[in-house]
Protein backbone atom coordinates (compact mmCIF):
# COMPACT_ATOMS: atom_id res chain seq x y z
CA UNK A 1 0.00 0.00 0.00
CA UNK A 2 1.22 3.49 -0.86
CA UNK A 3 1.86 5.99 1.88
CA UNK A 4 0.84 9.64 1.48
CA UNK A 5 4.42 10.72 0.73
CA UNK A 6 4.78 7.95 -1.86
CA UNK A 7 1.57 9.08 -3.53
CA UNK A 8 2.85 12.63 -3.63
CA UNK A 9 6.17 11.48 -5.09
CA UNK A 10 4.35 9.51 -7.81
CA UNK A 11 2.20 12.51 -8.67
CA UNK A 12 5.15 14.92 -8.61
CA UNK A 13 7.09 12.62 -10.92
CA UNK A 14 4.13 12.53 -13.26
CA UNK A 15 3.53 16.24 -13.30
CA UNK A 16 7.22 16.90 -13.93
CA UNK A 17 6.84 15.07 -17.23
CA UNK A 18 4.06 17.38 -18.41
CA UNK A 19 4.82 19.96 -21.06
CA UNK A 20 5.50 23.17 -19.14
CA UNK A 21 5.82 25.31 -22.25
CA UNK A 22 8.85 27.46 -22.94
CA UNK A 23 9.05 31.18 -22.61
CA UNK A 24 9.49 33.11 -25.88
CA UNK A 25 12.96 34.73 -26.18
CA UNK A 26 11.53 38.26 -26.22
CA UNK A 27 9.54 37.73 -23.01
CA UNK A 28 12.11 39.30 -20.69
CA UNK A 29 12.63 42.33 -22.92
CA UNK A 30 8.88 42.83 -23.37
CA UNK A 31 8.17 42.65 -19.64
CA UNK A 32 11.07 44.94 -18.72
CA UNK A 33 9.97 47.49 -21.36
CA UNK A 34 6.51 47.50 -19.82
CA UNK A 35 7.99 47.74 -16.33
CA UNK A 36 10.18 50.72 -17.31
CA UNK A 37 7.18 52.42 -18.94
CA UNK A 38 5.16 51.75 -15.80
CA UNK A 39 7.96 53.18 -13.61
CA UNK A 40 8.08 56.30 -15.76
CA UNK A 41 4.30 56.68 -15.57
CA UNK A 42 4.41 56.25 -11.79
CA UNK A 43 7.21 58.84 -11.54
CA UNK A 44 5.24 61.35 -13.59
CA UNK A 45 2.13 60.69 -11.51
CA UNK A 46 4.12 61.27 -8.33
CA UNK A 47 5.54 64.48 -9.80
CA UNK A 48 2.04 65.70 -10.74
CA UNK A 49 0.72 64.90 -7.26
CA UNK A 50 3.66 66.78 -5.70
CA UNK A 51 3.07 69.78 -7.94
CA UNK A 52 -0.64 69.77 -7.13
CA UNK A 53 0.15 69.60 -3.39
CA UNK A 54 2.61 72.51 -3.63
CA UNK A 55 0.10 74.54 -5.69
CA UNK A 56 -2.69 73.81 -3.20
CA UNK A 57 -0.47 74.80 -0.27
CA UNK A 58 0.61 78.00 -2.05
CA UNK A 59 -2.99 78.92 -2.88
CA UNK A 60 -3.97 78.28 0.73
CA UNK A 61 -1.18 80.53 1.98
CA UNK A 62 -2.09 83.28 -0.51
CA UNK A 63 -5.74 82.96 0.52
CA UNK A 64 -4.81 83.21 4.17
CA UNK A 65 -2.63 86.23 3.48
CA UNK A 66 -5.40 87.97 1.50
CA UNK A 67 -7.90 87.15 4.25
CA UNK A 68 -5.57 88.48 6.91
CA UNK A 69 -4.79 91.60 4.86
CA UNK A 70 -8.45 92.40 4.20
CA UNK A 71 -10.22 91.35 7.37
CA UNK A 72 -7.73 91.67 10.18
CA UNK A 73 -5.77 94.64 11.35
CA UNK A 74 -3.90 93.05 14.18
CA UNK A 75 -2.08 90.34 12.18
CA UNK A 76 -0.11 92.61 9.90
CA UNK A 77 2.45 95.13 11.14
CA UNK A 78 1.82 98.64 9.89
CA UNK A 79 4.61 100.20 7.87
CA UNK A 80 4.64 103.96 7.58
CA UNK A 81 6.89 105.81 5.17
CA UNK A 82 7.56 109.42 5.98
CA UNK A 83 6.18 111.68 3.28
CA UNK A 84 8.80 113.54 1.24
CA UNK A 85 8.49 115.76 -1.81
CA UNK A 86 8.50 113.71 -5.04
CA UNK A 87 11.16 115.87 -6.71
CA UNK A 88 13.76 114.78 -4.12
CA UNK A 89 13.12 111.16 -5.03
CA UNK A 90 13.42 111.88 -8.80
CA UNK A 91 16.66 113.78 -8.23
CA UNK A 92 18.10 110.93 -6.22
CA UNK A 93 17.26 108.42 -8.99
CA UNK A 94 18.76 110.68 -11.71
CA UNK A 95 22.02 111.10 -9.80
CA UNK A 96 22.20 107.37 -9.17
CA UNK A 97 21.67 106.55 -12.86
CA UNK A 98 24.26 109.11 -13.92
CA UNK A 99 26.86 107.73 -11.48
CA UNK A 100 26.22 104.17 -12.65
CA UNK A 101 26.44 105.12 -16.35
CA UNK A 102 29.69 106.99 -15.76
CA UNK A 103 31.12 104.05 -13.83
CA UNK A 104 30.08 101.70 -16.65
CA UNK A 105 31.76 103.89 -19.26
CA UNK A 106 34.97 104.21 -17.24
CA UNK A 107 35.17 100.47 -16.61
CA UNK A 108 34.59 99.70 -20.31
CA UNK A 109 37.41 102.06 -21.33
CA UNK A 110 39.72 100.65 -18.65
CA UNK A 111 39.13 96.99 -19.58
CA UNK A 112 39.35 97.73 -23.31
CA UNK A 113 42.79 99.30 -22.84
CA UNK A 114 43.90 96.47 -20.62
CA UNK A 115 42.78 93.86 -23.15
CA UNK A 116 44.53 95.64 -26.07
CA UNK A 117 47.72 95.94 -24.02
CA UNK A 118 47.80 92.25 -23.18
CA UNK A 119 47.19 91.32 -26.85
CA UNK A 120 50.12 93.44 -28.14
CA UNK A 121 52.45 91.93 -25.51
CA UNK B 1 23.18 29.24 -3.31
CA UNK B 2 21.37 32.52 -3.82
CA UNK B 3 23.53 35.64 -3.89
CA UNK B 4 20.75 37.95 -2.78
CA UNK B 5 17.30 37.36 -1.33
CA UNK B 6 14.02 38.41 -2.91
CA UNK B 7 13.61 41.01 -0.16
CA UNK B 8 16.90 42.63 -1.21
CA UNK B 9 15.75 42.92 -4.83
CA UNK B 10 12.33 44.24 -3.72
CA UNK B 11 13.99 46.92 -1.58
CA UNK B 12 16.20 47.94 -4.51
CA UNK B 13 13.22 48.18 -6.86
CA UNK B 14 11.22 50.18 -4.31
CA UNK B 15 14.13 52.57 -3.80
CA UNK B 16 14.07 53.37 -7.53
CA UNK B 17 16.36 50.77 -9.13
CA UNK B 18 13.76 49.50 -11.62
CA UNK B 19 16.30 47.36 -13.52
CA UNK B 20 16.60 45.14 -10.44
CA UNK B 21 13.12 43.83 -11.18
CA UNK B 22 14.76 41.76 -13.96
CA UNK B 23 16.34 39.57 -11.24
CA UNK B 24 12.91 38.68 -9.86
CA UNK B 25 11.64 38.20 -13.39
CA UNK B 26 14.48 35.79 -14.24
CA UNK B 27 13.84 33.83 -11.07
CA UNK B 28 10.08 33.35 -11.40
CA UNK B 29 9.12 33.85 -15.05
CA UNK B 30 9.47 30.18 -16.10
CA UNK B 31 7.43 28.87 -13.14
CA UNK B 32 4.71 31.50 -13.53
CA UNK B 33 4.51 30.91 -17.27
CA UNK B 34 4.29 27.12 -16.92
CA UNK B 35 1.47 27.41 -14.35
CA UNK B 36 -0.50 29.87 -16.50
CA UNK B 37 0.19 27.89 -19.67
CA UNK B 38 -1.21 24.72 -18.12
CA UNK B 39 -4.23 26.55 -16.68
CA UNK B 40 -5.25 28.55 -19.78
CA UNK B 41 -4.07 25.92 -22.29
CA UNK B 42 -3.01 28.47 -24.88
CA UNK B 43 0.57 29.62 -25.46
CA UNK B 44 -0.23 33.15 -26.71
CA UNK B 45 -2.69 33.81 -23.88
CA UNK B 46 -0.23 32.40 -21.36
CA UNK B 47 2.50 34.70 -22.64
CA UNK B 48 0.27 37.76 -22.45
CA UNK B 49 -1.10 36.84 -19.01
CA UNK B 50 2.39 36.16 -17.66
CA UNK B 51 3.45 39.63 -18.79
CA UNK B 52 0.37 41.04 -17.05
CA UNK B 53 1.28 39.17 -13.87
CA UNK B 54 4.74 40.71 -13.70
CA UNK B 55 3.52 44.21 -14.55
CA UNK B 56 0.79 43.87 -11.88
CA UNK B 57 3.43 42.63 -9.42
CA UNK B 58 5.66 45.62 -10.19
CA UNK B 59 2.75 48.03 -9.88
CA UNK B 60 1.68 46.70 -6.47
CA UNK B 61 5.16 45.89 -5.13
CA UNK B 62 4.71 48.56 -2.49
CA UNK B 63 1.70 46.64 -1.16
CA UNK B 64 3.85 43.52 -0.62
CA UNK B 65 4.27 43.46 3.14
CA UNK B 66 6.25 40.24 3.39
CA UNK B 67 3.51 38.29 5.24
CA UNK B 68 4.28 35.44 2.84
CA UNK B 69 7.20 34.74 0.52
CA UNK B 70 7.48 36.68 -2.73
CA UNK B 71 7.09 33.39 -4.57
CA UNK B 72 3.70 32.73 -2.89
CA UNK B 73 2.64 36.32 -3.53
CA UNK B 74 3.46 36.22 -7.24
CA UNK B 75 1.78 32.80 -7.58
CA UNK B 76 -1.34 34.33 -6.01
CA UNK B 77 -1.37 37.03 -8.71
CA UNK B 78 -0.73 34.38 -11.38
CA UNK B 79 -3.49 32.10 -10.04
CA UNK B 80 -6.07 34.93 -9.92
CA UNK B 81 -5.09 36.21 -13.37
CA UNK B 82 -5.24 32.76 -14.99
CA UNK B 83 -8.49 31.66 -13.30
CA UNK B 84 -10.31 34.92 -14.06
CA UNK B 85 -9.15 34.65 -17.69
CA UNK B 86 -10.67 31.16 -17.97
CA UNK B 87 -13.91 32.49 -16.44
CA UNK B 88 -14.09 35.12 -19.19
CA UNK B 89 -13.48 32.53 -21.93
CA UNK B 90 -16.09 30.10 -20.46
CA UNK B 91 -14.52 26.75 -21.24
CA UNK B 92 -16.68 23.67 -21.10
CA UNK B 93 -15.73 21.06 -18.55
CA UNK B 94 -16.78 17.52 -18.05
CA UNK B 95 -19.28 17.19 -15.21
CA UNK B 96 -18.47 14.31 -12.86
CA UNK B 97 -21.12 13.27 -10.37
CA UNK B 98 -20.29 13.11 -6.65
CA UNK B 99 -21.43 9.51 -6.33
CA UNK B 100 -18.99 8.53 -9.11
CA UNK B 101 -16.17 10.06 -7.05
CA UNK B 102 -17.22 8.38 -3.81
CA UNK B 103 -17.05 4.98 -5.51
CA UNK B 104 -13.36 5.45 -6.24
CA UNK B 105 -10.81 4.35 -3.64
CA UNK B 106 -7.47 6.11 -3.06
CA UNK B 107 -5.63 2.85 -3.76
CA UNK B 108 -7.17 2.60 -7.21
CA UNK B 109 -6.15 6.20 -7.93
CA UNK B 110 -2.57 5.66 -6.78
CA UNK B 111 -2.29 2.42 -8.71
CA UNK B 112 -3.61 3.97 -11.90
CA UNK B 113 -1.51 7.12 -11.66
CA UNK B 114 1.55 5.09 -10.73
CA UNK B 115 1.25 3.30 -14.04
CA UNK B 116 1.34 6.48 -16.12
CA UNK B 117 4.81 6.46 -17.58
CA UNK B 118 5.02 6.57 -21.34
CA UNK B 119 4.34 9.49 -23.66
CA UNK B 120 0.89 8.26 -24.61
CA UNK B 121 -0.15 8.05 -20.97
CA UNK B 122 1.29 11.48 -20.24
CA UNK B 123 -0.72 12.83 -23.16
CA UNK B 124 -3.82 11.23 -21.64
CA UNK B 125 -3.05 12.85 -18.33
CA UNK B 126 -2.73 16.20 -20.10
CA UNK B 127 -6.11 15.67 -21.74
CA UNK B 128 -7.62 14.63 -18.39
CA UNK B 129 -6.21 17.79 -16.80
CA UNK B 130 -7.70 19.87 -19.60
CA UNK B 131 -11.12 18.37 -18.86
CA UNK B 132 -11.31 19.55 -15.25
CA UNK B 133 -12.22 23.12 -14.18
CA UNK B 134 -9.40 25.68 -14.24
CA UNK B 135 -9.37 26.37 -10.49
CA UNK B 136 -9.08 22.64 -9.66
CA UNK B 137 -6.40 22.24 -12.32
CA UNK B 138 -4.48 25.18 -10.87
CA UNK B 139 -4.59 23.69 -7.36
CA UNK B 140 -3.31 20.31 -8.57
CA UNK B 141 -0.59 22.00 -10.61
CA UNK B 142 0.51 24.17 -7.70
CA UNK B 143 0.71 21.17 -5.39
CA UNK B 144 2.30 18.61 -7.69
CA UNK B 145 4.04 20.54 -10.46
CA UNK B 146 5.19 23.61 -8.53
CA UNK B 147 5.63 21.54 -5.35
CA UNK B 148 3.87 24.00 -3.07
CA UNK B 149 2.69 22.89 0.37
CA UNK B 150 -1.01 22.77 1.31
CA UNK B 151 -0.54 25.93 3.40
CA UNK B 152 1.11 27.77 0.52
CA UNK B 153 -1.64 26.63 -1.89
CA UNK B 154 -4.14 27.86 0.69
CA UNK B 155 -2.53 31.34 0.75
CA UNK B 156 -2.29 31.43 -3.06
CA UNK B 157 -5.88 30.40 -3.71
CA UNK B 158 -7.52 31.99 -0.67
CA UNK B 159 -9.08 28.67 0.33
CA UNK B 160 -8.73 27.10 3.75
CA UNK B 161 -6.10 24.31 4.07
CA UNK B 162 -8.83 21.70 4.65
CA UNK B 163 -10.63 22.93 1.55
CA UNK B 164 -7.41 22.61 -0.45
CA UNK B 165 -6.94 19.04 0.80
CA UNK B 166 -10.52 18.14 -0.14
CA UNK B 167 -10.13 19.68 -3.60
CA UNK B 168 -6.86 17.81 -4.17
CA UNK B 169 -8.47 14.55 -3.09
CA UNK B 170 -11.48 15.05 -5.36
CA UNK B 171 -9.37 16.19 -8.32
CA UNK B 172 -7.13 13.11 -8.03
CA UNK B 173 -10.24 10.96 -8.21
CA UNK B 174 -11.58 12.93 -11.15
CA UNK B 175 -8.29 12.43 -13.00
CA UNK B 176 -8.51 8.72 -12.25
CA UNK B 177 -12.05 8.50 -13.68
CA UNK B 178 -11.06 10.47 -16.78
CA UNK B 179 -7.96 8.34 -17.37
CA UNK B 180 -9.98 5.17 -16.89
CA UNK B 181 -12.56 6.41 -19.37
CA UNK B 182 -9.83 7.13 -21.92
CA UNK B 183 -8.33 3.67 -21.42
CA UNK B 184 -11.72 2.00 -21.91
Amino acid sequence: MNTTSNKKEIMEGLFKQLDKGSLPPAFRTNVMNQVFAEAERAGKKKERIGLAAVSAASLLLIGLAVFAFIYTDTLLPKITIPEQPLTVFYLFITILVAILLLADYKFRVFFKRKYQKSETE
Amino acid sequence: MELYTDTYYIQRVLSGDTACFACLLDKYSTQVFSLIFRVVRNREDAEELSQDVFVKAFRSLQAFKGDCSFSTWIYRIAYNTAVSHTRKIRYEFLAIEDNQLSNVSEEEVSEMLGQVQNDEQIERLERALDAIPADERAIVLLFYMQEKSVDEVSVITGLTPSNVKTKLHRTRKKLFLLLKEMED
